[in-house]
């Protein structure tokens, strides 16, 4: 089974993969230019350092990888190397999937509020936290034969409770900044190793 | 400093929780476990076979067999399984059964599992299914007091495993009386086991089997399917006693084995 799961990632993804790493790299070279006319501001430390981070990357759920999840983070400090942070994250599939013979659309969206630690210096910022929200998830899923089928779709709308850890890094002196962040996403626990865990990179931007 | 300190706690504290959690405790008594290999000659391959006997096993007694599909693989391990067992007897009180694994390393399983050829391979569901019939079933009864009839056997299997439990379902009905089908594969060549079933419900109509099918919620190509064979065996084996199982907010790995013990459940209950 994990061959033939192997083959189906590689049937349906690959070339999806190459695209949006692309884009990425693109993304991150337009970051690096304007990057490099930035003045110099407050330390990520500092109380009173607000920022807004937008992230986009891959989702990891075993065994599969999709792209591309897109995030947007708000961080507030409430003392020095301590904040809180405001997580949306989208994420939206529409896929043909030739190796299970159907169609599938499927659309999460995580809301969620958490706080945690951060360390570093001027140049540079590690944090941590613990995130808890909700995910809203939309899946449509079509078989082909449908005429083999007596109900050939299957539509489900759910909303769960969202509990995870998120891990970023900040890196620059000026406005704009690099940042990259994985988000594991803790419930349900027991199926965690096929939760939504994302990976991502992106540009933040200090108000 | 203190801040650094307080941050460094968080991260010890959470591998930390990850090392507990990681920890498992032995499930079965080692004594309890005979090994052998056994080479098919219908197959060609060789397996490994785990047989988990009951503690105080009496071979003045028969016992009822499990045979477990990819007991090699931690979500179908033969010793979690065999717990399961010795659990879910215990609650009803019932006489435990011997629990035989079944080693499906991965290019095996693609074979053995899958009932036709089609461009990535495949094909030997029909060879598989005579090596467990006619060389590995033989084998146990003939070393294990156990119950000879297709009434006294459950076959489990997961993914691929789960597709040849309908294979033997739909083909070789009379080998198992019981089937625990997990998260199965049935979209396997254009959903070719929905057509082995249509063509073979006229014969197979009259069957009173045990048909337990759990998967995930979060499986999408899964449910639908599940439901679709939920749907025919209701309609078209009234005979049978059947129950389904979707799991909320689970995937394919992570509903195997809750799964399995809702599968053992229900054959306990209604043997």
């Amino acid at each position: 089974m994990r061959k033939a799961v192997l083959i189906f990632i590689t049937k349906t993804n690959k070339t999806a993969i190459l695209k949006h790493c692309l884009l990425i790299t693109v993304f991150l070279v337009s970051g690096t230019l304007i990057l490099k006319a930035q003045e110099t501001l407050p330390s990520y430390q500092s109380e009173k350092f607000r920022s807004i981070d937008l992230n986009a990357g891959i989702g990891i759920t075993y065994p599969h990888f999709y792209p591309i999840p897109i995030s947007i983070v708000y961080q507030q400090n409430i003392k020095r190397g301590f904040s809180w942070i405001l997580l949306s994250q989208f994420y939206a599939k529409f896929n043909e999937e030739e190796y299970v013979n159907e169609s599938y659309k499927f659309f999460n969206w995580v809301e969620a509020a958490g706080i945690g630690g951060c360390l570093g210096n001027k140049s540079f910022n590690t944090g941590l936290y613990l995130v808890g929200g909700g995910r809203f998830y939309h899946t449509k899923t079509t078989v082909d034969n449908s005429e083999m089928f007596n109900e050939p779709t299957l539509v489900t709308n759910k909303l769960n409770p969202e509990l995870g850890l998120l891990y970023n890094i900040k890196a620059g002196k000026k406005k704009l900044y690099f940042t990259s962040q994985i988000y594991i996403s803790m419930f349900p626990f027991k199926n965690f190793t096929a939760n939504l865990h994302t990976f991502s990179v992106g540009v933040g931007y200090r108000i | 400093m203190k801040k650094i300190s307080k941050t460094h706690i968080l991260f010890y504290l959470i591998g930390l929780s990850f090392l507990i959690i990681s920890c498992e405790k032995e499930l079965i008594n080692p004594e309890q476990v005979k090994e052998f290999s056994i080479l098919s000659t219908n197959t060609g391959s060789e397996y490994a076979i785990w047989v988990v006997l009951p503690e105080n096993y009496n071979p003045g007694l028969t016992y009822e067999t499990v045979y477990v599909l990819d007991a090699n693989w931690s979500h179908m391990h033969y010793d979690k399984i065999a717990k399961i067992t010795e659990q879910k007897c215990a609650e009803y009180n019932k006489q435990n059964a011997i629990v035989v694994g079944i080693n499906n390393n991965e290019n095996g399983r693609d074979m053995d599992f899958t009932p036709t050829v089609t461009s990535e391979g495949g094909g030997g569901s029909e060879n598989y299914s005579k090596f467990i019939e006619f060389e590995l079933i033989p084998k146990i009864e003939s070393d294990y007091s156990v119950d000879t009839s297709a009434k006294g056997r459950v076959i489990m299997g997961h993914s691929l495993g789960g597709l040849l439990t309908c294979f033997f379902f739909t083909k070789h009905p009379d080998v198992f009386h019981n089937y625990i089908t997990l998260s199965f594969g049935i979209w396997y060549d254009n959903d070719i086991l929905l057509q082995y079933e249509k063509d073979t419900r006229a014969s197979n109509a009259a069957i009173n089997n045990v048909v337990f099918v759990g998967c995930g919620e979060l499986e999408e190509w899964c449910v639908i399917r599940a439901k679709e064979w939920n749907y025919r065996l209701s309609t078209y084996y009234p005979n049978c006693k059947l129950d389904l199982r979707i799991l909320a907010n689970r995937n394919h790995i992570p509903s195997a084995l809750e799964n399995a013990e809702s599968g053992i459940d229900f054959y306990y209950k209604n043997k």
